[in-house]
């Protein structure tokens, strides 16, 4: 369903978990411990009847955002309205009343469901906590519920471990929809099922939000599901969002780099089918020190040049790439490429047209940079490293290439209808870049 | 000439609850160099195949007859030693969960040189270098320096690396890989397939490849086998089995998944779930799901012929295992199939199933313990939904 002229359903603002890390007594006494920002001041909305997919890798914070939003875990910030009302303020027999209209399903069906209890007692439950039915309507509502998820309700006696997946997974949603909710928030609801089995609750899942007007967020790593299932569509990075709008938006251009080379990672099922696949180089940083600026530059294959630099996009990125690797290592190893056949060798033995080689080899660097005062920064960086100074050629690194996306965390532009992007090649600043629509 | 031949292997696991027929009766043949998938839903013997032609079905599991023959020779046949000798060194296999293959208390590099130095007779000095190349062959960073960590200070992406790099240090002619990448991210699962496809050819070694993921196997394999209930239901080479497959079940997987760019609101569902093993339905075990199915399919299993013929096959023709194909059905199949990829997907908005089946109800059986969970509310698919739901709402 499309977006209505209703306002939202759910309007979160500036949602924020940091988690404390490294938290022995002792560095806690002198204050050493650290924070991991696991979600860093997420907005959102969800409007009556649609469906908002949530996606990202692990590590992005998507299940700590499903979480703080019902204050399973308890945000460090922000607010979360449902019809006007503060969860995050709401007092605990208030917040229980709300959690009656805000439902959730979980990941793991096998883990979800209390194993001592029928059937009927996991979906009744909700009943007698939220005094909604007693004696024979509850076991009418139950069978009811039942029935509605495409179960028997024969089945309400048995227990959890005689059910399959698929069939658990149907239990979890009869328990949800128990209380009669407005909102649920599932947490990969399919994402423990077969293929089969997966579409079979995906379909049940459409099927009720039309039966009953309901409101979903939906989070899940795979594209392909929420693509299928969802209206709009949010990518979070590193507790981040990198891109929301419209489904069909967000899965054609213009792209976030990071939505897309998620995409262009997806498996197709046609063997026929060849697309150009992005890698990125490396994988998720710790959310325990996130990176300066965008959150994605240490990966982004279009990371943007510093003003007067003209090279191919792709030495620009192996540039980048060697100086986030000096950042971390102090030898020679960290930074060359590894020789077949050679043992013991001694780095710091090569003359500085080798060693020039193997750096060059290690990042995929051409012969010469394409940028000529780049390739001079890359030569003087080089002969440090070769006189085994690796703080004087860090310095000459990150001096001479320092990318905006470095110093500037974007915020969300818009470039179309209800579709805002975190990416600075998407701001006016950046007028000469080439994936901006015209 | 082929490299692996898997003949009528059957593996029974004898449980409390009754005998499992893991792997029913199955053949197939893998060819040197090949890369050759293994679809079906869990539960459909593709994990029990890989391991009892490692031999490492263990109690309560048996091989309970079946030849595999590696190289010409049988492997159910050698003592236990002589098929160390070949694990590993013939054949290696990759398992899903990266954090439960490596050891804990030994760095990465070690784990990957013991081996080398086990099956190749390599010195310390030599076993190391070989191992930080193969750690640099499979994208490592920094491998001289990461020699010396532990899997812990890996993340799950570097950690699976790492086990594929343990899995080619001694250059095995098959790689077994059971769902290598079903636990990781989709950025890092296309770099990692990337890099096994590479490595492949480069060793030249073949690649026996499970997965559920339609996906991978498309991307990756020159061959599939289709599995269901411990039994082949379909063969061919993925192009046969993208655009023209055989057998219901694969017409159903292939139309259940969703696809990127496809406006349809609805998914094709196979109604009910994979049956429990210990009570495999009669005749054709998937008859209690499939839309065709008719009386002869509850009493007649059907035989892997050739679905032009309805002959026999040897072991890497086409194959379909359906009595459609053998004359024993009153009514044809009657299913489209159409793939096209994202790029030249037009966008007109038209619900557009790529694969069209009527809505024929099932044939019911009471076989199941739980009562068949057919998808009610597929088959009120066609108007009022039982309304007895939220009535108070």
């Amino acid at each position: 369903m499309a977006k209505t002229a209703d306002g939202p359903i759910l309007e979160v603002e500036n949602l924020t978990k940091y988690y404390e890390s490294g938290g022995g007594l002792v560095d806690t006494l002198l204050g050493r411990s650290q924070e991991v920002k696991a979600l860093d001041g997420v907005d959102l909305e969800l409007y009556p009847g649609e469906t908002l997919g949530i996606v990202g890798e692990s590590g992005c914070g998507k299940t700590t955002l499903a979480r703080s939003l019902l204050r399973l875990i308890e945000p460090t910030a922000g607010t979360v309205r449902y019809e006007g009302e503060d969860l995050t303020a709401a007092s605990d027999d208030r917040l229980r009343a709300l959690r009656k209209d805000i439902q959730y399903i979980f990941q793991d069906p096998f883990a979800s469901l209390n194993p001592r209890l029928t059937v009927g007692d996991i979906v009744g439950e909700p009943l007698d906590i939220h005094d909604i039915a007693e004696g024979e309507a509850r076991a009418d509502r139950v069978s009811d519920l039942l029935e509605t998820v495409g179960l028997n309700q024969r089945h309400a006696h048995r227990y959890p471990h005689e059910f399959s997946g698929g069939q658990r997974q149907r239990i979890g949603i009869a328990r949800a929809l128990a209380v009669d909710p407005e909102v649920i928030v599932c947490d990969e609801p399919v994402s423990a099922l077969d293929v089969s089995v997966q579409a079979q609750i995906l379909n049940l899942l459409a099927d009720l939000q039309s039966e009953f007007g309901l409101s979903y967020i939906v989070i899940a790593h795979d594209l392909s599901v929420v693509e299928h299932i969802a209206d709009r569509v949010g990518v979070l990075y590193l507790g981040e969002f990198a891109e929301v709008g419209p489904t069909e938006d967000v899965f054609q251009p213009p792209y976030h780099p990071y939505a897309e080379a998620l995409l262009s990672a997806i498996p197709e099922p046609d063997p026929g089918w060849e697309g150009d696949r992005i890698f990125l180089s490396g994988d998720v940083p710790s959310p325990l020190n996130p990176p300066s600026g965008c959150r994605f530059h240490t990966r982004c294959p279009k990371v943007i040049q510093p003003k007067g630099t003209d090279m191919a996009q792709s030495e620009w990125r192996s540039l980048m790439d060697l100086k986030q690797r000096l950042r971390k290592a102090d030898s020679l190893e960290a930074v060359t490429a590894v020789r077949e056949g050679v043992e013991d060798e001694d780095l710091r033995q090569l003359s500085r047209s080798a060693l020039e080689a193997r750096v060059r080899d290690e990042f995929g660097l051409p012969e010469t940079v394409g940028d000529r005062e780049a390739e001079e920064v890359f030569g003087t960086a080089l002969d440090h490293l070769y006189d085994g100074a690796f703080e004087a050629a860090r310095t000459a690194l990150n001096d001479a290439f320092e990318s905006p996306c470095e110093r500037t965390d974007p915020e969300l532009f818009d470039v179309g209808d209800d579709h805002r992007i975190a990416c600075l090649l998407y701001d006016d600043a950046y007028p000469e870049t080439p994936t901006r629509r015209s | 000439m082929a490299l692996l031949e898997v003949e009528d292997l059957t593996v029974k696991f004898y449980t409390e609850e009754g005998v499992v027929t893991a792997v029913d009766d199955l053949s197939f043949r893998i060819k040197r160099g090949e890369k050759f998938g293994v679809v079906g839903e869990s539960g459909a013997g593709k994990s029990v195949t890989a391991l009892s032609v490692m031999r490492l079905i263990e109690e309560p599991g048996r091989i309970e007859s079946g030849t595999v023959r590696f190289d010409g020779e049988d492997l159910m046949e050698m003592s236990e030693s002589e098929v160390r000798d070949v694990r590993g060194n013939d054949i290696a296999m990759i398992f899903q969960d990266a954090q439960t293959a490596l050891n804990p208390v030994y760095t990465v590099g070690e784990q990957i040189a013991e081996a080398i130095r086990h099956h190749l007779d390599y010195g310390d000095a030599a076993a190391r270098d070989r191992a930080i190349r193969l750690l640099d062959d499979v994208g490592i960073p920094e491998p001289e320096a990461r020699y010396d960590d532990y899997p812990h200070e890996f993340s799950g992406g570097m950690q699976q690396r790492v086990v594929i790099a343990m899995a080619l240090s001694c250059d095995p002619d098959l790689l077994i890989a059971d769902e290598p990448t079903t636990a990781l991210d989709v950025t890092i699962e296309a770099k990692i397939l990337d890099r096994l496809e590479r490595l492949a050819e480069e060793y030249d070694t073949a690649i026996q490849l499970i997965t559920h993921d339609l996906g991978v196997i498309a991307e990756m394999c020159d061959r599939v086998m289709v599995m269901y209930a411990g039994r082949a239901v379909e063969k061919a080479t993925v192009e046969e089995m993208y655009y023209d497959p055989k057998h219901p079940y694969t017409v159903g997987l292939m139309s259940a998944i969703p696809r990127i760019g496809d406006r349809q609101d609805r998914l094709q569902t196979i109604p009910g779930t994979m049956p429990d093993l210990v009570e495999v339905p009669s005749g054709c075990s998937f008859h209690p799901r499939c839309p065709f199915a008719e009386e002869e399919c509850t009493r007649k299993q059907p035989p892997l012929v050739d679905p032009e013929t309805g002959e026999g096959v040897g072991l890497s023709d086409r194959a379909a295992a359906c009595l459609a194909y053998t004359g024993d059905l009153d009514n044809e199949l009657d299913y489209e199939v159409e793939v096209r990829g994202r790029a030249e997907q037009p966008d007109d908005g038209q619900p557009d199933p790529r694969v069209r089946r009527p809505d024929s109800e099932p044939v019911r059986t009471d076989s199941d313990p739980v009562g068949l969970d057919t998808d009610l509310l597929d088959q009120n698919d066609d108007g009022e939904d039982d309304a007895g739901g939220l009535s108070d709402g």
